[in-house]
């Protein structure tokens, strides 16, 4: 009756199953005490009118016998016993002389010793006793013994009625309990996902749907208030920690990647293009009189010529070039994949150019800030990064000698 | 007395049933007026009868006053209960003509039970037996209980 190989994970039972099993031993007992209770009183009744019943058709067998017994005539008595027994429940009848001496009988043809008549001894008094008085004294008695067979059935037919109704009623109940099990699981389960897709996936944003039971309902509202929070707490972490990773990348006064990003391109870069078979150029640049513009204008003034420059800068190269400040007045700028040389001359002449128009300063001042670049390509001029990066300084500097505010490749290495 | 009871039945058990069987006659009929006592008369050669002399005074509850008449000395009146004992049947019929109408209960020696005899009583080799003749009991002054026409009934008065 009760599914046990239904159980939950780990052997313990699951919420449905118990509330199940609670409803169908609620539902047994209530209904084994209202039967039993019924069984009793309708025993009881049965019994109160087979003995009413008994004493009626032991009078109406007196009554009827009481002539043929005063005039001692048996055949008439047996007739009469056997008219009163035949339409009635009776298994049998008998006339007794307040001697003993059997004076008529009658049997119901196939009754005696059966199941019925045992059933029947047990609930009533067997046999039942009435005298038959003549002008006052007592001629012979009336011994009765009720017939089972009705009484068997009837109690047949509240049996299977019994079991008919604890059957119904055992479904009705079951599928209540089914119900209302739906009603307090499912909101459960929902939580129970919800809560697992938050401490798994970091799927915050998902809420729990109201449940129709008023503490699921809160705990469910409760429960929804807690992601809430943890989602703008995620939130605020993630944000945090981008602009740490920004932080991290980037220089702070120009915007540019920072010299640590760079590198770390840089590397990667050089990396993928000997895999590739491919060239990249590599700009060191740095800035023209700059030490003169922090002294004369101060380092606000210093700062914004940087930041011009930057603008200027990003403004000349294409998205997927990068470009970086390395510290103080010196930037750095990553061409990949570089197929001619000819494109990096032609960025370094875009760059010039922009530099050509002087930088509006706030104090309203107009100032030329110049760049001398030194390029060095890869594979060309150097087999890493490092030496990438040494070789465009080096570079830099040749220009910065010969001639501020204009760009020289490096020489290719001895032998080449 | 001629020996009338057959072999199983000797003659002090059909006296003693047949004081029996008037008495319970007696108690089953109801007067226009209780009798007290019951005037039982006895008319003839009733030799299976002789016992209910001793039912004068008191028995069963009752009071009875039993005499005996000669078949030529019949009453005509002072009887409650009139027993016949066997007697030629227009004698018989003659006394019982005299007392139509009248509140009594009679009661024969007949083997037949033809006649206005309202009950007959017959020895039978068996024993005693009594037969009821329902014409003369509805024609009767007394009334019979109907349990003990009951008794009757079912035996279909003969031819």
């Amino acid at each position: 009756m009760i599914a046990r190989n239904n159980n939950g994970r780990g052997g313990r039972p699951t919420l449905l199953d118990l509330l199940n099993r609670t409803t169908l031993r609620a539902v047994l007992t209530a209904v084994l005490l209202v039967g039993i209770s019924n069984a009793v009183i309708a025993v009881l009744l049965v019994r109160t009118q087979m003995d009413h019943n008994l004493e009626l058709l032991g009078r109406a067998a007196a009554d009827t016998v009481e002539a043929a017994v005063v005039f001692d005539d048996r055949e008439a008595a047996n007739e009469a016993l056997a008219k009163v027994g035949a339409g009635n429940n009776l298994a049998a009848i008998r006339v007794v002389s307040p001697a003993g001496e059997e004076l008529a009988a009658w049997t119901r043809a196939g009754a005696g010793g059966g199941w019925s008549e045992r059933l029947v001894e047990l609930i009533l008094k067997q046999p039942h006793c009435v005298s038959v008085v003549r002008d006052g004294a007592e001629i012979a008695e009336v011994r009765l013994w009720g017939y089972g067979e009705p009484l068997l059935r009837f109690l047949i037919v509240s049996l299977l009625v019994g079991v008919l109704a604890f059957a119904a009623s055992a479904l009705v109940a079951y599928r209540m309990s089914l119900r209302a099990g739906r009603k307090i699981v499912r909101p459960l389960e929902e939580l129970a996902q919800v809560a697992h897709a938050a401490r798994c996936e970091r799927q915050f944003d998902r809420r729990i749907p109201p449940a129709a039971i008023e503490e699921l309902h809160s705990l469910g509202d409760d429960f929804n208030a807690l992601l809430t929070e943890l989602q703008s707490w995620q939130e605020q972490v993630a944000l945090e920690s981008e602009q740490l990773t920004y932080q991290a990348n980037h220089d702070p006064l120009t915007g540019l990647h920072n010299r640590l990003f760079f590198e770390k391109k840089l590397a990667a870069r050089v990396e993928h293009a000997r895999k590739a078979g491919e060239r990249l150029a590599v700009f060191f640049m740095d800035g023209d009189r700059f030490k003169e513009v922090n002294d004369e204008l101060g380092h606000e003034v210093g700062d914004q010529v940087l930041q011009g420059i930057a603008g200027r800068l990003r403004a000349a190269l294409r998205e997927t070039d990068i470009v970086a400040r390395l510290g103080g007045d010196e930037f750095a700028v990553l061409l990949s994949p570089v197929r001619e040389t000819e494109h990096a001359v032609h960025v370094a002449h875009n760059i010039m150019s922009r530099l050509e128009a002087p930088l509006q300063l706030p104090t309203g001042d107009l100032r030329k800030a110049g760049l001398s670049i030194g390029i060095a390509f890869f594979p060309d001029h150097a087999g890493d990064a490092a030496d990438l990066l040494k070789c465009a300084d080096q570079a830099m500097y040749r220009a910065k000698k010969t001639n501020p505010g204009s760009f020289v490749v490096a020489e290719s290495p001895r032998g080449q | 007395m001629a020996a009338v009871a057959g072999p199983g039945a000797p003659e002090a058990s059909v006296q003693k049933a047949v004081a029996q069987r008037v008495v319970a006659l007696i108690g089953y009929t109801r007067w226009p007026a209780a009798p007290d006592p019951y005037r039982v008369c006895i008319v003839g050669d009733a030799r299976h009868a002789t016992l209910l002399h001793a039912q004068d005074g008191e028995a069963h509850g009752y009071r009875f006053a039993v005499r005996t008449f000669a078949e030529a000395a019949a009453p005509t009146a002072d009887c409650d209960v009139l027993y016949l004992g066997a007697m030629a049947r227009p004698v018989r019929e003659a006394i019982l003509a005299r007392w139509a109408g009248k509140p009594v209960l009679t009661i024969g020696e007949d083997e037949e039970c033809a006649g206005a005899l309202m009950f007959c009583l017959a020895v039978r080799g068996d024993g005693l037996s009594m037969r009821a003749n329902l014409d003369s009991i509805a024609r009767a002054g007394v009334k019979v209980n109907a349990n003990v026409l009951n008794l009757f009934g079912r035996r279909k008065s003969p031819e």
